[in-house]
């Protein structure tokens, strides 16, 4: 279980400079903790590393420099060894795409049941209630390579929403989404986030998910 | 793991995967059946009367014109003492026997069926560790390989091929009784001995047969005692020498030496290369069939590498959604066990179900070829099969891991 995790003095070692862009950055090359039970929004222009910065938290990446550290309780863990990363991906930190990653060939049905077969969360009646819920009735069965940008980004969604998770971070997750949709995808994380205590953090470059933010951040 | 495996076949080529099964299926079926066929040649060349492998070899020096010559003007073409020593020192040999030859004129006169047969012979004796166990004894009676000056009955080894002329070309030609091994031990050979002091005669009886030592054959301690009774003033002269070996694999390197010296093999000289030619198509045949299955390895794991490439972004996907990387692999592993797994099994098969008429054929040429069972086979296509799954997931999973980086 993680309840907070600290940025120590992290940047992007790739493109260090653009931290200096435009306003002064509230997240890189200063201590930041994101708390288990609390949100966030990350709000940023284009380029200035809010994928990056999604992609080090869930250890995707490690071309950063500084630390990243995950706490339960006082100890302290790391997301550059294998197993701490998958464990983390499974049950730590629920990742929604920017670019959704799905599986073009699989039915939207499938995308979502390939992850929650993985951690068990949740069945395929559930799964094709979520994604219904979302407006997705038609296209349950339709591979997600059929799809509109805004369809995906529902059927990405609804997969992170598929795990355990003490965090979720959610990279720009309606930026193809009408405000309809939008706040039905915030209405079903309030519900996940009020069941499971977790941490949200959300990126936008401007158009937000309607949701209620402990702590606004500028990058 | 449904999805997974739907997702993941995706770019498995078919004609691919069965290529590289019909490659390995030829190669693994010729490994199995070389090591089998290697296996039985073996144990019939150990048990067959092999004699560089175990036992003893004479050796002689060759007869040419040119030494005919030299020989009539008294050159000595015989094996000298440093000759011998060399031979004493080679690691292949563990002891050195000289032949050596009664030193006057020897008669022998034999009656069949109211026929007499009389010739000069000759008799040579050799150490009697050498004799020992190299001829099959004939008749019911056991004599005692031994004979002194004075000695009513003397032991002697005749060679077969000697037995094998009389019945065969003297005694059809002539009309007279063909004798079997049984009947010999019942005749008595009288030999007279031509010596300085008067014809001596003695009785000799066949006490058995050798194929591998082509001379009449009487106790050396007879031999010992009847030259230096009857002819103690000749030194007798060593022209063929008895070698025993020691060592399985020693074959070849005294084969070598012999070779260099110019010196012949008496009697199976012609197995031992055979031997040697035999050992060698095998090795050849379980190459060309290794060689066919390190192809078709190399067809796999290039495939492999090729698959996981094309689906290189499903796999980091895969891995950014929470899969690990031995998750993700387990869907190739399996695959690689079935191709691996199912081809070594089939070989197995063929291999079971082929070898038997080989070894059939080999049974027809030499009655004394029985095949071993098959279970080491099996067991070489077991551990073949286990070394190609876990080298085949060792490739898989290192390219796996790649693609996740």
């Amino acid at each position: 279980m993680i309840d907070r995790i600290v940025l120590g003095n992290v940047n992007m070692r790739a493109l260090p400079d653009a931290v200096n862009q435009g306003e002064p950055s509230m997240l890189w090359n200063t201590r930041v903790e994101f708390r288990k039970g609390e949100s966030y929004l990350i709000e940023a222009a284009s380029g200035r590393g809010k994928s990056s910065l999604c992609s080090f938290l869930c250890g995707l990446r490690s071309d950063y420099t500084g630390r990243i550290s995950f706490f339960d309780g006082n100890c302290e863990y790391s997301a550059k060894d294998e197993r701490a990363v998958v464990a983390l991906r499974q049950r730590g930190i629920a990742m929604m795409f920017q670019e959704h990653r799905l599986f073009p060939d699989l039915s939207a049905v499938d995308n979502v049941m390939l992850k929650s077969c993985l951690t068990g969360f949740a069945d395929e009646s559930e799964v094709r209630g979520m994604l219904t819920r979302l407006g997705l009735e038609a296209h349950l069965d339709v591979p997600c390579g059929m799809m509109s940008l805004g369809q995906q980004q529902r059927v990405a969604f609804v997969r992170a929403l598929c795990q355990p998770a003490d965090f979720f971070l959610l990279d720009e997750p309606v930026s193809h989404i009408d405000e309809g949709n939008a706040l039905v995808m915030a209405q079903m994380l309030t519900k996940r986030v009020q069941n499971d205590g977790a941490g949200v953090i959300v990126t936008s470059i401007g158009y937000r998910l309607p949701y209620e933010y402990d702590h606004i951040l500028r990058l | 793991m449904k999805l997974l495996y739907r997702l993941l076949r995706r770019n498995v080529s078919a004609p691919q995967l069965i290529g590289f099964s019909l490659v390995n299926l030829l190669g693994g079926l010729v490994v199995l059946l070389g090591i089998q066929g290697y296996r039985d040649f073996c144990s019939f060349a150990d048990g067959a009367e092999n004699i560089l492998s175990k036992g003893n070899v004479v050796i002689t020096k060759p007869v040419t014109a040119v030494q005919t010559i030299g020989s009539m003007l008294g050159l000595n073409r015989n094996f000298s003492k440093r000759e011998i020593d060399e031979l004493r020192a080679l690691p292949a040999v563990s002891a050195v026997g000289e032949f050596v030859a009664a030193q006057f004129e020897v008669k022998a006169s034999l009656s069949i069926a109211g026929s007499r047969i009389s010739s000069e012979i000759f008799l040579e004796a050799v150490p009697d560790e050498f004799i020992l166990g190299e001829y099959k004894s004939v008749g019911t009676a056991r004599h005692e390989w031994s004979a002194g000056v004075g000695s009513k009955r003397i032991p002697i080894v005749l060679p077969r091929n000697y037995i094998n002329l009389y019945n065969f070309g003297f005694a059809t030609a002539n009309g007279m009784p063909q004798i079997s091994d049984d009947l010999l031990g019942a005749f008595t050979i009288r030999l007279y001995f031509d010596t300085p002091k008067g014809v001596v005669s003695y009785d000799a009886l066949v006490c058995g047969l050798t194929s591998k030592i082509n001379t009449i054959l009487v106790p050396w301690n007879f031999m010992m005692a009847v030259n230096s009774e009857y002819a103690p003033e000749k030194e007798p002269e060593v022209s063929r020498l008895i070698l025993s070996t020691n060592a399985k694999d020693a074959g070849d390197s005294l084969l070598q030496y012999i070779d260099e010296k110019g010196y012949l093999i008496e009697g199976d000289s012609s197995l031992v290369r055979l031997q040697s030619l035999v050992y060698g198509v095998i090795f050849v045949v379980i190459g060309v069939g290794a060689l066919f299955s390190v192809l078709a390895f190399l067809l796999l794991a290039v495939g492999i590498q090729l698959i996981v490439e094309k689906n290189k972004e499903t796999i980091y996907n895969l891995y950014s959604i929470g899969y690990p990387v031995s998750g993700i692999a387990s869907v190739y592993l399996c695959m690689v066990l079935m191709a691996d797994g199912v081809v070594w099994l089939l070989a197995a098969v063929t291999a079971t179900i082929v070898y038997p008429m080989f070894a059939q054929l080999m049974a027809n040429v030499s009655p004394d070829f029985a095949p071993a069972s098959m279970s080491f086979v099996w067991m070489m296509a077991a551990l073949l099969a286990l070394l190609f799954i876990i080298m085949h997931g060792a490739v898989i999973y290192m390219n796996v891991k790649r693609k996740c980086r």
